[in-house]
């Protein structure tokens, strides 16, 4: 089926072509998508709405861009929402435990010091560095997401996030130097650590 | 013996290393110095780290049924009439019929405004004749009764 046929068949609603947009689609956008939320449920709740958002605003896609591209930067930006509600979940969560805390006059820690000790070192190292990526300026972050996991050349990822190509290179430079100090601070204040 | 530009060298160039993109003079001189500089090794093999979690990452796989239960999800959608039927049409028609109303509104509060404005002038007319008949009668605004009375 050719991107046009698609296209005409999505508007249509067709049956064929809503099965064919899922099977050959929906598991790069989750992919895309978990590699930006670090959950596979949520990864997969967003690709459903991903696939509806396709469905439902096929006539907004411009036909100077690739299907793909076009299907990639709603993902990207749909992941980025995710991120930003679950950032502002957690700071009420954060407030909430803070309040608790201060009501009943007991001594807890916050959750993520009280389990920290119960995680092996290989899950504690992951976090750090999904830590690290979450970290990044928003371009960076998508730059380097799409570089490093997706695996898309340079040229891709300028047209999804709508850059050129010089300055996707200097996006991914600055992501991978950021990423490399914030790391080696933590690799070494570790090693000294442990010790 | 190694300078410290060495370990600054090694902490800015992780990524080219472990993605084998330095020189061979480079990883040389990049290995050497890991043999020589204890923080550096543990460094290195720290961020080994990094690329080995990301391509475990990249081998989750998600639930196989996820495609199945997205179909069935945008169908029911579909019945249900969840999707636009013509989202160009409704785009459109939306802010066409917001400026109606908003036009509407502001005719409907000039000649609301016009009424109340005529209202006035008649009761203001009708005042009018009543002060000239009461001067043409010669009736006092205001009558004081105790100095009436004590006058007549």
């Amino acid at each position: 089926m050719t991107d046009q046929e698609l296209i005409d068949g999505i508007i249509n609603h067709n049956k064929e072509a809503i099965n064919y947009l899922v099977k050959n689609y929906q598991n790069n956008v989750i992919k895309t998508a978990y590699y930006f939320v670090d959950n596979m449920e949520d990864a997969e709740d967003i690709s459903q709405e991903v696939m509806m958002e396709v469905v439902k605003s096929i006539d907004r896609y411009k036909k100077n861009a690739n299907l793909y591209t076009w299907i990639y930067r709603i993902t990207v930006n749909r992941s980025l929402d995710h991120l930003r509600r679950q950032k502002r979940r957690s700071i009420v969560k954060r407030l909430e435990s803070f309040v608790r805390i201060s009501n009943d006059g007991e001594k807890q820690f916050p959750y993520e010091l009280a389990t920290s000790d119960t995680r092996n070192e290989d899950i504690e190292k992951r976090k750090i560095l999904d830590n690290a990526i979450g970290s990044l300026p928003r371009n960076q972050k998508i730059a380097f997401n799409l570089s490093k996991y997706d695996e898309l050349p340079y040229r891709e990822i300028a047209e999804i996030m709508n850059l050129s190509l010089s300055s996707v290179e200097s996006l991914i430079f600055r992501a991978k130097m950021n990423l490399q100090k914030k790391l080696v601070h933590y690799f070494s204040e570790y090693s000294t650590n442990v010790k | 013996m190694l300078s410290k530009m060495d370990c600054h060298f090694v902490h800015n160039h992780l990524f080219s290393y472990h993605e084998n993109k330095l020189s061979d003079d480079e990883k040389l001189e990049f290995e050497a110095h890991l043999a020589s500089c204890h923080n550096c090794n543990r460094i290195a093999t720290g961020f080994q780290f990094v690329t080995t979690s990301m391509n475990k990452k990249k081998d989750d796989k998600p639930n196989p049924f996820i495609g199945t239960r997205t179909i069935q999800r945008i169908e029911s959608e579909l019945e249900q009439g969840g999707v636009r039927q013509n989202p160009l049409f409704l785009r459109k028609l939306q802010p066409i019929i917001v400026s109606l109303l908003l036009l509407i509104s502001v005719v409907l509060g000039f000649s609301i405004g016009r009424q109340i404005d005529a209202l006035f002038s008649i009761t203001n007319e009708r005042d009018q004749k009543i002060q000239a008949m009461k001067s043409g009668l010669s009736i006092p605004e205001f009558i004081d009764e105790n100095a009436f009375f004590e006058n007549n």
